[in-house]
């Protein structure tokens, strides 16, 4: 099944490996200032993506454990109770 | 000046809104999707209580996540000062916000970005700003007209 999906015909009739070598391609033919906006752009929406991931497993982990339709006033009244423990601790008397 | 050249200060309700994505607070999740536009600096209080809140693989994503930034974020072990702690207690802050104040005069924060009502609402004569999620979000469209 792996050697038929990577071995697939995708839309303009390539493969995956050949259509990672025409974008290759042509981004190395990039002006230097359109592939640093390029780059730059990738990045984000790596960065994007990779915080919608980690906001996704935090979800998932409250779904389990019933908190995840906390609301917001009980979310930020929690959030200042850890506030003033940890402070207490850290600054006793 | 704008939001994207002071070093900014995110409180733990900005953090774990965004991640949680609250409904009726998206700048929150939006401010952290544009945390690659931003200064941040992570003081000892607010990293304390994101490891109350956050698992230990959580945790380590965000900080590599954070280490991916184009420009370092500040992580702050320090204590803050007790003195200063005491000082903004004076002024009102409950002990954890004094805390949170002290370290943000100690690093020379202009803002704080928060939910919460008692530094929005309640203090003054704070020596930085304080701005809802949706209001930091503004300002930043504001410098990026993109």
């Amino acid at each position: 099944m792996v050697v038929l999906s990577s071995a697939r015909k995708l839309g303009e009739g390539l493969t995956m490996r050949e259509r990672v070598e025409e974008l290759a391609r042509q981004i190395v033919s990039l002006e230097e200032s359109d592939l640093q906006a390029l780059w730059e752009r990738v990045e984000e929406l790596s960065f994007s993506h990779s915080i919608n991931a980690l906001s996704d497993r935090y979800r998932k982990r409250l779904e389990e454990q019933g908190e995840l339709s906390k609301g917001a006033e009980k979310i930020l009244l929690k959030l200042k109770q850890i506030r003033q423990e940890i402070a207490s601790r850290e600054y006793p008397g | 000046m704008s939001i994207r050249d002071d070093w900014i200060i995110l409180d733990t309700n900005v953090w774990i809104f965004g991640l949680r994505r609250i409904p009726h607070l998206p700048a929150c999740a939006e401010l952290l999707q544009n945390l690659n536009q931003l200064r941040v600096v992570l003081p000892r209080q607010i990293l304390q209580e994101l490891q109350a809140n956050l698992v230990d693989d959580e945790l380590r994503a965000l900080f590599r996540l954070l280490n991916r930034l184009p420009i370092a974020p500040k992580i702050d072990w320090q204590k803050a000062a007790p003195r200063i702690v005491a000082k903004y207690q004076r002024m009102g802050c409950k002990l954890g916000d004094a805390v949170v104040s002290a370290h943000a005069e100690e690093v020379g924060i202009k803002i704080l970005v928060t939910e919460n009502r008692d530094f929005l609402e309640e203090l003054t004569g704070l020596p930085f700003r304080r701005l809802r999620a949706s209001q930091a979000m503004a300002e930043l469209r504001a410098a990026n007209p993109r």
